[in-house]
């Protein structure tokens, strides 16, 4: 470390040790504690309200079964199975998100699982789309995931501030979030969606041949605004 | 310090709750370096706690709440920079925090310009100066956090030197 180093260590030093000095941890920790009352306080309804909600669900069940007999009617439709590509073998198209797609759309898709478990950094690659080359890539970007706010980020692979916009959006207890959430977005010639699913975060978009980069990022923008729900799931 | 103990052997909150006491101070001065104002840096490391507790069964173990508070705070000032960047309402201040009774008397004056320097620093280039020679970490160490190269880090790390050196430079 030359000599310089040695002062910018020293300078810092003092910085922080002049903001921690200041500060008081007994009434910070008062703050603290009441925040964490808060937590505990939400996971105990929404663990009452799962609860209540699948109970209601089991009578509403139990109660059709009895009324048509055991060859009622049909159910629902069944939602589509998780569909794979070969360019994009991460990639999960869901009922909700498959009414958007259309024909003669490239598709691709981003995916990623935690880099670490304490999910404070996801790094996803955008893979390589199927279709025209020369449509839409392949681009790569990083995106990382804010586990403590919520907060998504948009950045190229150098870390240059390709984008420089927050993606705020609530974050709810993950208690709701039971298994996966779906969050979409459209651009004028290219749809989006968000999958998370515990650790593993999967973005499908479809794009039409003349989209591009700039689109993209927009898209993607848009579907990670829509993704409302996403919270870790513990 | 109940920080070793097996998850479930204490409960969670039992363990943050310590975790606060020995860290707390430590990270509002990390937080501070990022953010400057003092206040929001209280905030930041309320968030970083909370969202340990949250994520505690995510865990790793309960030796990994350190790191995770650490970049969870490096990471929540980095939101915090970017909404006010974003909003373009945010000034930097020109003063930072108090200088602790050890920095008063000789050298307080080159370290206030210095520590005042970092602060004019781009965004990136100050988080690099700040991980590099506060939380001491490599550059590797540094991409990983910021999901960066280790060839952004050096670029980075070499661009705010150089800027900080001429500025201490005029200063003096």
């Amino acid at each position: 470390m030359t000599g310089f180093e040695a002062q910018l260590t020293e300078a810092l030093r003092a910085q922080a040790e002049g903001a921690a000095m200041s500060t008081s941890t007994p009434e910070q920790y008062e703050t603290l504690s009441h925040r964490l009352d808060q937590v505990d306080d939400r996971r105990r309804r929404s663990r009452w309200a799962i609860g209540a909600t699948a109970a209601a669900a089991a009578a509403v069940v139990v109660g059709i079964a009895l009324l048509m007999g055991q060859g009622g009617p049909a159910g629902p439709p069944a939602v589509p199975p998780a569909a794979s590509d070969a360019a994009a073998p991460e990639l999960r198209i869901t009922g909700h998100w498959s009414t958007l797609l259309t024909d003669g759309e490239v598709t691709g898709a981003l995916s990623g699982t935690a880099a670490e478990p304490e999910l404070t950094q996801v790094l996803a690659d955008l893979a390589d789309v199927s279709g025209p080359a020369s449509a839409a890539g392949p681009w790569r970007l990083d995106l990382w995931m804010d586990g403590l706010t919520g907060n998504l980020y948009l950045a190229d692979p150098d870390g240059r501030p390709a984008r420089m916009d927050q993606f705020t959006y609530e974050v709810v207890d993950d208690e709701l979030v039971t298994t996966t959430s779906i969050g979409q977005g459209s651009s004028d010639s290219a749809r989006f969606g968000l999958s998370v699913d515990g650790d593993r975060m999967t973005l499908v978009w479809r794009a039409g041949s003349a989209t591009g980069q700039g689109e993209v990022y927009e898209g993607i923008e848009r579907a990670l605004y829509a993704a409302s729900v996403w919270e870790r799931v513990s | 310090m109940r920080q070793q103990a097996g998850r479930g052997e204490v409960p969670a909150r039992d363990v943050v709750a310590d975790l606060f006491h020995v860290h707390h101070r430590r990270l509002v001065g990390l937080a501070a370096l990022l953010v400057d104002d003092r206040g929001s840096a209280e905030e930041l490391v309320q968030d970083a706690f909370e969202s340990l507790y949250r994520n505690w069964s995510g865990l790793r173990s309960p030796s990994a709440a350190v790191a995770y508070l650490d970049r969870a705070v490096v990471y929540a000032a980095r939101s915090w920079v970017r909404r006010r960047v974003t909003a373009r309402s945010y000034a930097w201040p020109e003063a930072g925090s108090t200088p602790s009774a050890e920095a008063e008397g000789v050298g307080r004056g080159e370290r206030d310009a210095l520590a005042a320097a970092v602060r004019q620093l781009p965004r990136r280039q100050r988080e690099v100066i700040v991980l590099r020679y506060y939380l001491d970490l490599s550059e590797a160490e540094i991409a990983a956090w910021l999901g960066v190269s280790p060839g952004s880090v050096k670029r980075h790390a070499s661009r705010a030197t150089e800027s900080l050196q001429h500025r201490m430079e005029a200063w003096a």
